[in-house]
């Protein structure tokens, strides 16, 4: 194939890519790396984050909804 | 991630018990219909994700794996039902044993297992993808961009990047909406403020001025700067914070407030504008196309906000909010007129939605001073015609339905003579209040306004951090947003060239300069191509059934590349491309073989012809393939590996079967002969309607062979070659002497040697000729174990270079010495 991109040995984690670029581009766009730190734990750790969990690591150094 | 070595099938499907052999290389399994096939496919499934796709997916309602997956004599006994299935790992260089059985499918037995093993038999597991059915890979090319998204996400494992883009959205979206209300209830607390402190700039300078006028009447000292923290009473006695009696001043000042209102909403300038206002809704109303659009789009405008969640807030089904968000978006544009008629009359409506709101704060302070009045006045009609306000300004805030906001417009200056006459009474009372001392009213001044400050500090901080949370969860979103669209339009971009790449392969011959558009959206994933030039349409549009194969199998292709890189060493490709005409199906054949020469493919194919091609290409070696010759629910698929075209004709010579035999013979003859014509550019007469016959094909295929080896020994000659020139030479001449002895040349005048009459002779007479003609078309393959591929000329087209095999074995130069 004459793709730019070479062939790895791995087996592209698609979700796990977009994922750390997200928290990567979070810092960008200036929010806090408090909020990047707790997020990182649940997106990364958890298989599928609830709305809960994603919410107490959104707002655990404001304010809880 | 993995090869396949060996299987074995134990009471599993439509199988009692069937081993194969896959030698770590590229198989072949060929029978008709309903002998098997799909049962070792499922049974590979089965082994290495211990599931079966089509027992598991839609419309596979009352079937499950647990009752249907054994042999169904077996159905009660899941523990029989097993497969024992050997593969190799190269990236770890190890060979591994995966025994599952039916009866506990989650738990299979792994030898040798490791952290390692366990790893990439996992990664495995996730990827049934591996198998492809001709249903599947439709799937990729002519569905709707909605189910095709679905499709590709799940195959680049998707599902959770838009779980978390749906929750993340949710909370964003709530967080939103909850600013507004805020923002209403902190702007009523300052107007009550502003009261109080009887200004009505609000500023702190102002403020201050005020404040300090009553401070000074007691004096306490003057506030110089206002915190965060600061007391308006800071200096009064603590006993003093809360007043028990009314205060005179705020008292006359918020009844007066009431009556302005009162005296506003009831202007003769508010009853213009409200006829104003009556009459554009009752042209509205009046205009049945139009009041259904404003319906409906308003409807269609709720139905988005509710659709964040995952499913119905109704009757909870399930749905995929991105797709039906985009459904409605779509549905609003026909309500374009509607939406701006709605939107205009909306906007004029806003002011009087947000008068009733400051009557009924207004109401709300003046009712208290009821209660506090010696007697106390019974201020329950006050308190009945809040309730009517409310209601008033929730029908005239929703809009719809209209009748509901016509008759809150129509009542919107009614206010009822109890209520004048209560607020008559309570002032009547209050204004009979001795006029407090300076001293007192300073002090009423002072402790109302501390406490409305109070009030609007709390609504501010709440309101502050409300914009702040909605802000955060908003920027979070659209990051999260941005980043997807942007990963996802790169992995899109790749695969379009791959897959451009691969269908321009395939179709060389008549698509050279094809293109492809994969056009990502929220939900769905276009897919269009291009039609010879003519523009781009959807796959289905004016390709053939069989190009529409080609472009499923090369998008599937691509997305595995992408997906799996070098560690796409294995896939099975379950009777796909049946609509694929021969000629492409070589093509095909050379796709797999040099596009992706590091993947085992497993084929199977109800069509022995392809069989045939995918052989003779050097795609499946001769000894890599399995033929089911028919099914029984006994005994399940009769099979012999290998099949042997000779052996099997020699067989039905043994059984005195000539009929079958010569049939074989011929057709196999015929097949094989237009592979060589092809293959060595022989020249044969044209026919307009294809249909050749072993006449003529076999002669010219003997012919240009001949012809070659006899350029091949001359161009060795010219090359001073000697050995090699001599080794072609009697290639040549062995060849020539089976032409001899297939009396080929003489079918056309000897009627009795012809293939038409070879059913007619008796098997001792038959038998020689078969020996013949199996003699004459072994010298057209390569013997070498690995290859066993017919030989080519090379290039396809212009001056012939060389005559070849698939191993490169057999290099023939056909140029001699300039």
């Amino acid at each position: 194939m004459s793709s730019e991109k070479p062939l790895t040995n791995e087996v592209q984690d698609v979700p796990q890519k977009i994922f750390e670029k997200f928290l990567e581009e979070l810092k960008n766009v200036e929010v806090s790396s408090d909020v990047v730190d707790r997020l990182k734990v649940v997106i990364l750790s958890e298989d599928t984050p609830s709305e809960q969990t994603l919410k107490t690591a959104l707002f655990s150094d404001t304010q809880s909804l | 991630m993995i090869r396949v070595k060996k299987i074995e099938i134990l009471e599993f499907r439509g199988i009692r018990k069937l081993v194969i052999d896959f030698k770590n290389q590229n198989f072949a399994i060929c029978g008709r219909n309903g002998t098997g096939k799909s049962g070792v496919v499922d049974a590979l499934e089965f082994a290495l994700t211990g599931n079966i796709s089509r027992l598991s997916g839609s419309g596979t309602g009352g079937i499950s794996l647990k009752d249907h997956a054994p042999h169904v004599d077996s159905r009660n006994d899941p523990d029989k039902a097993r497969i024992i299935l050997t593969i190799s790992i190269p990236s770890l260089n190890k060979d591994v044993v995966i025994e599952r059985t039916v009866k506990d499918p989650s738990n299979p037995k792994i030898t040798p297992s490791n952290p390692d093993i366990l790893k990439i038999l996992n990664e495995v597991a996730t990827h049934p993808e591996f198998a492809l059915s001709r249903r599947e890979l439709i799937k990729y090319a002519i569905s709707a961009p909605g189910d095709r998204a679905k499709e590709v996400q799940a195959l680049l494992r998707l599902d959770k990047v838009e779980d978390l883009r749906t929750v993340l959205q949710k909370i964003a979206n709530a967080n939103k909406k909850e600013v507004p209300p805020l923002k209403r209830e902190k702007d009523d607390a300052q107007k009550q403020l502003l009261l109080a402190l009887e200004i009505t700039e609000f500023n702190q300078a102002k403020l201050l001025e005020a404040v300090n006028v009553r401070r000074t009447v007691l004096d306490l000292g003057a506030i110089i700067t206002l915190t965060p923290t600061t007391s308006l009473r800071d200096g009064l006695a603590a006993g003093a914070s809360k007043i028990i009696h009314i205060p005179k001043v705020q008292a006359l000042a918020d009844i007066k407030k009431l009556r302005d209102l009162i005296s506003s909403i009831t202007s003769a300038e508010t009853a213009t504008q409200l006829l104003a206002l009556r009459e554009k809704l009752n042209t509205l109303n009046s205009d049945p196309a139009i009041l259904a659009g404003v319906t409906r789009e308003k409807f269609l405008r709720s139905a988005i906000q509710l659709v964040d969640a995952e499913s119905c807030p109704v009757c909870d089904t399930a749905w995929n909010p991105a797709e039906l968000k985009q459904l409605i978006e779509g549905k609003l544009k026909t309500f374009d007129a509607a939406t701006a008629k709605r939107a205009e009359i909306e906007k004029e409506l806003e002011p009087f939605s947000e008068n009733l709101q400051e009557l009924h704060v207004a109401l709300t302070s003046v009712e208290g001073y009821g209660a506090l009045l010696k007697p106390v006045i019974d201020t329950k009609e006050i308190k009945n015609f809040k309730g009517v306000i409310q209601k008033k300004k929730g029908h005239i805030q929703s809009f719809l339905p209209l009748p509901e906001t016509m008759s809150a417009i129509d009542t919107y200056s009614v206010i009822p003579e109890s209520v004048i006459g209560l607020v008559d009474a309570i002032e009547k009372a209050v204004t009979a209040i001795p006029d407090p001392t300076k001293q007192d009213a300073a002090r009423d001044y002072l402790t109302i306004s501390q406490e409305r400050l109070e009030a609007y500090r709390a609504i501010s901080l709440r309101h502050k951090q409300a914009e702040e949370r909605a802000e955060l969860t908003t920027k979070v979103f659209d990051t999260y947003a941005k980043v997807t669209t942007e990963f996802l339009n790169g992995i899109y971009k790749e695969v379009e060239k791959d897959f451009t790449e691969l269908y321009r392969f395939i179709n060389k011959d008549d698509e050279g300069g094809f293109t492809a558009q994969l056009t990502p959206s929220i939900g769905k994933l276009g897919f269009n191509v291009d039609f010879y030039g003519r523009g781009y349409f959807p796959p289905g549009a004016y390709h053939s059934e069989g190009h529409q194969d080609g472009m499923g199998l090369c998008l599937y292709l691509a997305l595995m590349k992408h997906l799996l890189g070098k560690a796409f060493t294995f896939a099975v490709l379950d009777d796909v491309l049946m609509s694929v005409d021969s000629g492409h199906r070589r093509e095909v054949c050379n796709l797999l073989k040099e596009k992706f020469p590091d993947t085992q493919f497993i084929l199977t194919t109800h069509d022995e012809v392809w069989l045939k091609h995918m052989k003779t290409a050097g795609l499946i070696p001769n000894t890599s393939s399995m033929y089911f010759k028919k099914w029984d629910v006994d005994h399940g698929p009769s099979e012999w590996n290998d099949r042997n075209i000779w052996d099997e004709i020699d067989e039905d010579i043994k059984n005195n079967d000539i009929h079958s035999a010569a049939s074989l013979l011929r057709h196999y003859l015929e097949f094989v002969s237009s592979e060589i014509c092809h293959r060595l550019r022989a020249k044969v007469e044209f026919r307009g309607d294809a249909q050749f016959q072993l006449g003529d094909l076999l002669p010219p295929a003997t012919s240009q062979f001949s012809k070659l080896l006899g350029e091949g020994e001359k161009a060795a000659t010219s090359w001073g070659k000697t050995a090699e020139a001599a080794a072609i030479k009697k290639r040549k001449d062995d060849f020539d002497a089976l032409v001899t002895q297939s009396q080929l040349e003489n079918w056309q005048t000897n009627s009795a040697i012809h293939y038409n009459q070879w059913m007619n002779l008796g098997a001792s007479d038959f038998a020689p000729v078969v020996s013949v003609f199996r003699k004459l078309i072994e010298s057209f393959f390569c013997v070498e174990a690995n290859c066993v591929a017919l030989f080519h000329v090379v290039p396809e087209r212009g001056q012939r270079e060389s005559l070849k095999c698939a191993c490169g074995t057999i290099n023939i130069n056909l140029q001699k010495k300039p």
